[in-house]
C-alpha cells in the first residue's frame, strides 16, 4: 500500500489524457469552447482528481467503505454532469454524429433506456453476490470507475445533451426523471444500510480507517448513497424546477391592475 | 353576488338535468355527476363515522364505563380510522372535488377516460360495502384491528372471525379503485390541458392534484403487496408475518407505512390545493410566490418517500436508522412551511371577505400549524419514544387530520358549492357551524395533548379513575358531541340550501379560475369552446384585462362569460359526449362477488371473474372507435401524446413498485428461510429456455406491431398468435415447473422461500396470463380484418404492457435464478 501522498500514475495520465484530447480536438476542429465550458471541464478534472487519487483513493484501498461510496456517488453524479457541461456542440458533434455511433447512442440515451442501463448496472455492482465472486480478493477499481463514469454519463445525457441534435428532456420530463431516479437509488441503499451483517466478503476483514468497524462503515456508507445522494438530486431538481418556473413566468403578464369590469353571463336570448 | 332572484336560464340544460331518470345515474360516465355520486357516498360515511367517533368518546366519557365494552370499541376505533381515510376524506378530495374540479380548472370536457372513472366509482363502492360486511353477520364482525392492522395480530390464529377478511379484501378493492382514479387525473391534468394552460399556468389546486396522483400511483402498490401477505396468510396459510416460520410481523410495518406516510400527503395535498384556491379570491390577491408553492408541492412529494419510519421508532430499527428518519422528517417541514408562509402572506394587506369557505380557510392555516408541530415534536426518537401510542399522538394527527384536510374540505364546500349546484349555501348557518366547529374541534382534541402527557394510552376501551385523566376525557366527550352538533348544522345546510338556498350567479366569489367562467351548474359538456389561456388566474385577466409585456390579455374564447358582450353566442362547434355505460357498474358488481366469493362460496370467485371479464370486453367493443386514432383529440392533447398511451405509461410505473416490493420481500426472506426448500431447487436450464421463448415473443411483438401499422392484417394476425403462442408455451414451462415443485413437496405454505417465490413469480405469471389473453383477443380481432393502420394503437398498446411484463422477468430471472444464493437463519 502506497503512503497518502501518492498520487496513482494512471489516473493522472487518465486526466491529463483527457485534458489533452480536449484541446487537440479544440484545436483540430479549429474553434474554441466558451470560458464556462473550459471552467466545466476544469472543475471535472480537479474532482476527478480529488476522487480517485491522493488520501481519498488511499483510505479506499484501506478498506474504507463510506468513502468507496462517496467516490462512486462523485463518479456518478457529480463528474458527468461536469463533463457534458463542458463539451461544446461541435465537438460532441465531431463524436456523436458519427455514423457507426450515432444510431446506438441515439438509442442507448432514449430516457427509458439510459435510466435502466444506468439502474441495472449501478444495481448489479452492488449486488453482493457478484461483489463477492469477482472481487473477493479487492475490487476491480479501474474497470468499475470507468463503468460508473461511463453509464453516469448515459443517465446524465438526457438531461444535459450538448446536442441539439439529441434534445434534452423537457423540464417536467426531467424532474420526474430524477424523482424515478430515487427508487433503484433507494432499492440498493436501503437494504446496505439496514443490513445487519456486513454484506461484502471484501469489506469483513477488520478494522477499518477511521476508527470504525466494517459494520458501521457499511452503515456510513449506505447513508452517503442513501440520503447525501438523495439531497444531492434534490438540489439539482431545485435548479430545474426554478429554471422552468422562471422561463414560464415571463410569458405571464402582470394581473391585477384594472378594476372590475361588468361580468355577463350567456341567457337564453329567445325569452 | 348581486341578488338572483330567479333561477337564471341558460342555452344549455346543466349536467343535473339531462338527463333524468335512475338509470341515466347508474350508467352515467360524466366526472361531474360521478363526482356527486363520490360526494354524497361520503357525506353518509362521514355520517357514520361521526358517529363512531361519537360512541368511542361517549366510552371514553366517564372512567370504568361499560357502556360499549372492549370488544365493540375496537370495532369502532378500527372503523372509524378506516372510514375517515378512506370513506370520507379521500373520496371528497379525489372523487368529490378533484373530480369535479379538475376539468373545469383545466379547460377541459371531461376526464381522461370518462368510464374509468365511473368504474372507480363503483369498485369504490364494492370496498366500501365490503368493509362493512360483517354487520351482517352481526355486530361484533366488524374489522377490530386498527386502520394500520398490524401484524400478527392480523393473522388467523389471533383474528380468527371474518372481522380481518371483510378488512383484507374491503381494502385491496378501494386501492383499485383509488389507483385507477390517481391513474385517470394523471393523465387528464398532463394531457388535457387548454392550449396556453402551461404547467405553472395551472390552478395551484391542479398541482396539488398532479403531485397526489404520482404519490398515488407510486404509493398504493405497497399497500396492494402488503395486504396479498396478508390475505396469504390468513386465506392460504403462509407465514409472511409469523415468526415461527422465520417471517417478521415488522414486514407489514414497512409495507404499510412506506404506502402509509405518502398516503397522509394523498390526503393532505388536495387540502392544500383547495386552500390554495379558496384564499386568493376572498383576499382579492393572487397567490403568494406560486412558483414556490409548487415547488414545495413537489419537494414534499420527494421528501414522502423517506420518512416512512419515523411511524416505527418504537420498534427498535437501530439508532442509525433512527436518526436517518428523524432528519428526513424534519426537512419535510420546511416546504411545509414554505407553504404556510405563502398562504399568510397571500391574506397579508388583501381585501379580506369572511365568508365562511374563508373562514374555514383560516382555520385551517392555525389548527393545521398546530398539528405541523407536534409532528416535528413526535419526528425526534428519544421524544417519540415517550408519546408514542399516547394520546399525544392522537392529538397531532387529529390536528392534521380534521384541522387540517377536514377543515380544507369545508372550505372547498362552501367555496363550491355554488357552482356545483347552483345554489349557495347559508352563509349565517355556516358563520355558526365554524365558529361551533373551531370551539368544539379544539375542546375535543387539544386537551389530548394533556391526557397524552399525563400517560394515558389510546386504543383502551376504558380507564380507572383518579389518575388526573376524568375531568378531561368529561370535558372531550362533551366537545365531541357539541362538534357533531356543528357536522348536523353542516348537513342541514346542505339539504336546506339545495333545496331553497338562493340562487348563485356563475361567478358568485368573483373568482380567479375557469370554472367561474361557465354558468353554475355547468351543462354537460363544461365548456362550448374549449378556453385559451393567456396567463395564471385565467378568468381574473379575462374579467380585469391586464397590462403586461404584451399588452392587454386577449379575450379567452370559452364559456359563457368569455363571449364578448353583445356577440352572438350561437358559434360553437359541434360537441359530442360520450355515450353512458353500464358496465362500469358490472365490473363493480363483479369484484364485490370475487371478493365474497374467497369468504364464502368459493365458485362465487368464477360467477365474479365472469362478470368482470365482460365488463372489461363490453367496455373495449362497446365503442367503435376503440383502439382508432383520433386526430382531433391527438391534435387537443397537451403533449401530442395519446392518451391511452400515456395511460399505460403510468399504469407500468405503477406496477415497477409493485413488482419492486414483491422483489424486495423475496430478498428479504430469503435469508431469514428456516431451512427446508430453497433457491437450490430451481431449474435452471428449463427456465433458461422459457426465458429465452418470452424474449422471442416481445421480437414477435415488435413485429407484429410493425405489420399492423403497414396495414398488413394477415402477417399481423401471424405474429399476434404467435406472441401469445410463446406467451403459452413460457406459462407451460412455468405450470411444470410449479407442478415438479410442489410434486417434491415444495407448497406455497412450506417455508418462506416458497412463499416469496410462488407470490412473486405466481404474480408474474398472472400478469403473462392476462397478456396472453390481451394478445388473443387481439389476434382474433386482427384475423377478423378489424385491426389494421387506423386502429394500430390497440396493438402499441398491448405491445407495452407485454414488454414490459417481459422486462420484469429478466429482472426476475436475473436475481431470484441466476444469482441464487443460499443462507440459512
Amino acid at each position: 500500500m502506497g503512503s497518502m501522498g501518492e498520487y496513482s500514475p494512471s489516473v493522472i495520465g487518465a486526466i491529463l489524457a483527457l485534458a489533452g484530447i480536449y484541446a487537440g480536438a479544440s484545436w483540430k476542429l479549429g474553434k474554441r469552447p466558451g470560458s464556462r465550458q473550459i471552467l466545466a471541464l476544469g472543475l471535472a478534472l480537479i474532482i476527478m482528481c480529488f476522487a480517485l487519487t491522493g488520501p481519498i483513493d488511499y483510505y479506499v484501498r484501506e478498506r474504507s467503505f463510506a468513502l468507496y461510496i462517496f467516490q462512486q456517488m462523485l463518479l456518478v453524479f457529480v463528474i458527468p454532469p461536469l463533463i457534458l457541461l463542458s463539451l461544446p456542440d461541435w465537438m460532441a458533434r465531431a463524436v456523436f454524429t458519427r455514423p457507426w455511433i450515432e444510431p446506438a447512442w441515439r438509442i442507448i440515451t432514449r430516457p427509458v433506456v439510459a435510466f435502466l442501463t444506468f439502474s441495472s448496472a449501478f444495481t448489479l455492482i452492488h449486488y453482493p453476490l457478484l461483489c463477492d465472486h469477482i472481487c473477493h480478493v479487492r475490487p476491480p477499481y479501474g474497470d468499475i470507475r470507468d463503468l460508473l463514469l461511463i453509464v453516469g454519463i448515459v443517465l446524465w445525457w438526457p438531461l444535459l445533451s450538448p446536442l441539439p441534435e439529441f434534445p434534452r428532456m423537457s423540464y417536467p420530463t426531467q424532474i420526474m426523471y430524477l424523482f424515478l431516479l430515487m427508487i433503484p437509488m433507494t432499492a440498493v441503499a436501503a437494504p446496505i444500510t439496514m443490513a445487519e451483517t456486513v454484506l461484502y466478503m471484501f469489506y469483513r476483514v477488520e478494522p477499518h480507517p477511521f476508527g470504525l468497524t466494517a459494520h458501521a462503515d457499511q452503515v456510513l456508507g449506505g447513508l452517503i448513497m442513501w440520503v447525501g445522494q438523495g439531497v444531492y438530486l434534490m438540489c439539482i431538481f431545485t435548479a430545474i424546477f426554478f429554471r422552468w418556473s422562471r422561463r414560464d413566468d415571463r410569458e405571464i403578464p402582470a394581473i391585477n391592475l384594472r378594476r372590475a369590469a361588468d361580468l355577463r353571463i350567456v341567457q337564453r336570448r329567445s325569452a | 353576488m348581486a341578488a338572483q332572484p330567479k333561477t337564471l336560464e341558460y342555452e344549455y340544460p346543466n349536467y343535473l338535468q339531462d338527463p333524468r331518470g335512475i338509470w341515466s345515474w347508474l350508467t352515467t360516465i360524466d366526472h361531474k355527476r360521478i363526482a356527486i355520486l363520490y360526494g354524497v357516498s361520503a357525506l353518509f360515511f362521514m355520517m357514520v363515522g361521526g358517529l363512531e367517533a361519537m360512541l368511542i368518546r361517549a366510552q371514553l366519557m366517564v372512567p370504568n364505563n361499560h357502556l360499549i365494552g372492549a370488544a365493540i370499541y375496537n370495532e369502532l376505533f378500527t372503523m372509524h380510522g378506516t372510514t375517515m381515510i378512506f370513506l370520507v376524506v379521500m373520496p371528497l378530495e379525489l372523487g368529490f372535488f378533484a373530480n369535479f374540479m379538475i376539468p373545469l380548472h383545466i379547460g377541459a370536457r371531461d376526464v381522461a377516460f370518462p368510464r374509468l372513472n365511473a368504474l372507480s366509482y363503483w369498485v369504490f363502492i364494492a370496498g366500501a360495502i365490503f368493509l362493512h360486511l360483517g354487520l351482517v353477520r352481526s355486530l361484533a364482525g366488524m374489522p377490530d384491528a386498527g386502520w394500520f392492522g398490524y401484524a400478527n395480530l392480523t393473522e388467523r390464529m389471533y383474528s380468527p372471525g371474518i372481522n380481518i377478511d371483510t378488512w383484507v379484501l374491503g381494502l385491496l378493492i378501494l386501492g383499485v379503485s383509488t389507483l385507477l382514479s390517481g391513474l385517470n387525473f394523471f393523465v387528464t391534468i398532463v394531457n388535457m390541458r387548454a392550449p396556453g394552460m402551461t404547467f405553472m399556468r395551472m390552478p395551484m389546486f391542479m398541482w396539488a392534484m398532479l403531485v397526489t396522483t404520482i404519490l398515488i400511483l407510486l404509493a398504493f402498490p405497497a399497500l396492494t403487496v402488503g395486504l396479498v401477505f396478508l390475505f396469504a396468510d390468513r386465506f392460504l396459510d403462509t407465514h409472511f408475518y409469523r415468526v415461527s416460520a422465520g417471517a417478521t410481523p415488522i414486514l407489514w410495518q414497512h409495507l404499510f407505512w412506506i404506502f402509509g406516510h405518502p398516503e397522509v400527503y394523498i390526503m393532505a395535498l388536495p387540502a392544500f390545493g383547495i386552500i390554495s384556491e379558496v384564499i386568493t379570491p376572498f383576499s382579492r390577491k393572487p397567490l403568494f410566490g406560486y412558483p414556490m408553492m409548487a415547488y414545495s408541492l413537489v419537494l414534499i412529494a420527494f421528501l414522502s418517500y423517506g420518512v416512512w419510519g419515523h411511524h416505527m421508532f418504537a420498534t427498535g430499527m437501530g439508532p442509525i436508522a433512527d436518526s436517518t428518519f428523524a432528519i428526513t422528517t424534519m426537512l419535510i417541514a420546511i416546504p411545509t412551511g414554505i407553504k404556510i408562509f405563502s398562504w399568510i402572506a397571500t391574506v397579508w394587506g388583501g381585501r379580506l371577505r369572511f365568508t365562511t369557505a374563508m373562514l374555514f380557510t383560516l382555520g385551517f392555516i392555525v389548527e393545521f400549524t398546530a398539528g405541523g408541530l407536534s409532528g416535528v415534536m413526535h419526528a425526534s426518537p428519544p421524544v417519540d419514544l415517550q408519546q408514542t401510542d399516547s394520546y399525544i399522538v392522537v392529538a397531532h394527527f387529529h390536528y392534521v387530520l380534521f384541522g387540517g384536510m377536514m377543515m380544507g374540505i369545508l372550505a372547498g364546500f362552501y367555496y363550491w358549492w355554488p357552482k356545483i349546484t347552483g345554489r349557495m349555501l347559508n352563509e349565517t348557518i355556516g358563520k355558526w357551524q365554524f365558529w361551533i366547529t373551531l370551539w368544539a374541534f379544539n375542546g375535543t382534541f387539544f386537551p389530548m395533548h394533556f391526557l397524552g402527557v399525563l400517560g394515558m394510552p389510546r386504543r383502551i376501551y376504558t380507564y380507572a379513575p383518579n389518575m388526573g385523566w376524568d375531568f378531561w376525557n368529561y370535558f372531550e366527550s362533551i366537545n365531541a358531541f357539541i362538534l357533531g352538533f356543528a357536522f348536523l348544522l353542516f348537513f342541514i345546510n346542505l339539504v336546506w340550501s339545495t333545496l331553497h338556498g338562493e340562487h348563485s350567479s356563475a361567478d358568485p366569489w368573483d373568482g380567479r379560475t375557469l370554472e367561474w367562467s361557465i354558468p353554475s351548474p355547468p351543462p354537460a359538456f363544461n365548456f362550448v369552446t374549449i378556453p385559451m389561456v393567456t396567463a395564471r388566474d385565467a378568468f381574473w385577466v379575462r374579467k380585469y384585462g391586464s397590462v403586461g409585456a404584451h399588452g392587454v390579455a386577449p379575450a379567452i374564447s370559452g364559456g359563457a362569460a368569455a363571449a364578448p358582450v353583445g356577440a352572438p353566442a350561437e358559434v360553437h362547434e359541434h360537441i359530442h359526449m360520450p355515450a353512458p355505460s353500464i358496465y362500469p357498474l358490472i365490473f363493480g358488481l363483479g369484484l364485490f362477488m370475487a371478493a365474497l366469493g374467497c369468504m364464502i362460496w368459493i365458485r362465487l370467485i368464477l360467477i365474479g371473474g365472469a362478470l368482470i371479464l365482460m365488463s372489461i370486453l363490453g367496455m373495449v367493443f362497446e365503442y367503435p372507435t376503440f383502439g382508432q386514432f383520433n386526430p382531433e383529440a391527438l391534435a387537443e392533447s397537451t403533449l401530442g401524446l395519446d392518451n391511452r398511451k400515456l395511460g399505460m405509461w403510468a399504469f407500468l410505473g405503477s406496477e415497477c413498485v409493485f413488482f419492486a416490493s414483491l422483489i424486495s420481500t423475496y430478498m428479504v426472506y430469503k435469508d431469514r428461510n428456516l431451512g427446508g426448500f430453497d433457491a437450490m431447487i430451481l431449474n435452471i436450464p428449463l427456465t433458461s429456455f422459457s426465458t429465452f421463448i418470452l424474449l422471442t415473443s416481445s421480437l414477435l411483438m415488435v413485429l407484429a406491431l410493425a405489420a399492423v401499422q403497414r396495414d398488413d392484417r394477415k402477417w399481423g394476425a401471424i405474429w399476434l398468435f404467435g406472441t401469445a403462442f410463446f406467451g403459452m408455451i413460457f406459462l407451460g414451462g412455468q405450470a411444470y415447473e410449479f407442478t415438479d415443485f410442489v410434486l417434491q413437496g415444495l407448497k406455497i405454505q412450506t417455508n418462506l422461500f416458497g412463499q416469496t417465490f410462488y407470490t412473486l413469480v405466481g404474480f408474474h405469471g398472472i400478469h403473462v396470463l392476462i397478456g396472453v389473453c390481451w394478445l388473443l383477443v387481439l389476434a382474433f380481432t386482427t384475423a377478423a380484418g378489424k385491426i389494421g393502420k387506423d386502429r394500430s394503437l390497440a396493438v402499441e398498446i398491448g405491445g407495452l404492457y407485454w414488454h414490459f411484463v417481459d422486462i420484469v422477468w429478466v429482472v426476475i430471472f436475473t436475481l431470484i435464478y441466476l444469482m441464487r444464493t443460499v443462507k440459512h437463519a
